[in-house]
């Protein structure tokens, strides 16, 4: 529907994003994403085991995903910089998932040194997406230093409990021009429904996926769940109101001489 | 000499970078590593002529399932 999702220039027919960790195979992996629609996906940065080197993940993924490297697992402005650095020289892309991190339990970001880490990435020319926490300052902060989109988060990393905060979604939908895709929370289909309809971009899954009952399935379920979102919040909802109103006309009804309003006086 | 490779201390007779994957048993030409000596990334162009100094931190880093 010509309905493309633009980022620092590229255009995108999906506006689903999914991650790669977590499955209980390769192969359902692979089914996975596919049934997902998706093109672009995302992968972390680690050492190379030394021991037991297998096939990379790559070699299953490069050339048919737009590959998107995260800096996970980073906690300081230094380690987040450099593992994009090796992100860019291993994959030979200057676009990453920024990734800092401020505390194990909630893996919110750590909002200061992600400013700090964003800005220094920026001006090394990479195109940053910052997963974010969902905060329409932060987020127009980080808009305003050259990030290429803002990617705050629904819920916390893997928690499945879907966009605990709507209003301040819709909020920094309305507060950045860059695109919002919500990354990290969403339980199930629902979930990334209502990001969409809220206006968001796009949407990054990847445990509400990888660990459902039947991964494959439920990147389908996703892929639906992005399309219907999407296509509601462009046909724009109806507003919500207290009390009913007929969907059928007034006028014209047949009249069998009895009273016109209901009346609690008559039951 | 002594150098430290993804966390590990080792003996390495010396050399390059190049050299050093080769001593791992890493193939210096496959695609998706990255290295970086004490911080710095070096890029693959490099390899073959980086020297490598005792007491060097190297991390060798390539890419994996991530969210």
């Amino acid at each position: 529907m010509g309905d493309e999702l633009s980022i620092a220039g590229r255009s995108f027919r999906s506006r689903l994003f999914v991650g790669t960790a977590r499955y209980p195979n390769q192969h359902v992996m692979l089914k996975a994403i596919e049934a997902s629609g998706a093109e672009v996906v995302t992968v972390a940065i680690r050492r190379i085991n030394l021991q037991q080197r297998g096939e990379s993940i790559l070699d299953l993924l490069a050339g048919k995903y737009f590959l998107l490297p995260n800096t996970a697992g980073c906690y300081t402005v230094r380690e987040a910089v450099v593992t994009a650095r090796l992100a860019r020289e291993a994959l030979g892309t200057d676009w990453i998932k920024l990734e800092v991190i401020g505390d194990d339990e909630t893996l919110y970001p750590n909002t200061p040194q992600l400013i700090e880490a964003a800005k220094q990435l920026v001006d090394e020319g990479f195109k940053v997406l910052p997963y974010c926490s969902d905060d329409p300052v932060s987020c127009a902060i980080l808009e305003k230093i050259g990030c290429e989109a803002v990617m705050p988060l629904g819920a916390p990393i893997g928690s499945g409990m879907g966009i605990l905060n709507p209003y301040n979604i819709r909020m920094i939908r309305e507060r950045v021009q860059v695109p919002v895709i919500v990354d990290a929370g969403v339980g199930t289909a629902s979930d990334v429904a209502v990001a969409m309809e809220l206006g968001c971009d796009g949407v990054l899954v990847n445990t509400a996926i990888a660990q459902a009952r039947d991964p494959v399935r439920m990147a389908y379920a996703m892929r639906l769940a992005v399309e219907a979102g999407r296509q509601a919040f462009l046909a724009g909802r109806i507003p919500r109101r207290f009390y009913a109103q007929p969907s059928s006309p007034l006028e014209g009804r047949v009249d069998f001489g009895g009273p016109r309003t209901a009346s609690h006086a008559n039951s | 000499m002594s150098i430290r490779v993804n966390g590990v201390e080792r003996r390495f007779e010396g050399g390059t970078i190049y050299e050093l994957l080769k001593s791992l048993g890493l193939d210096p030409e496959r695609p998706w590593v990255a290295v970086a000596v004490n911080g710095e990334v070096v890029g693959r162009g490099r390899w073959r002529e980086y020297q490598l100094k005792p007491g060097d931190v190297i991390e060798i880093v390539t890419a994996v399932a991530g969210g």
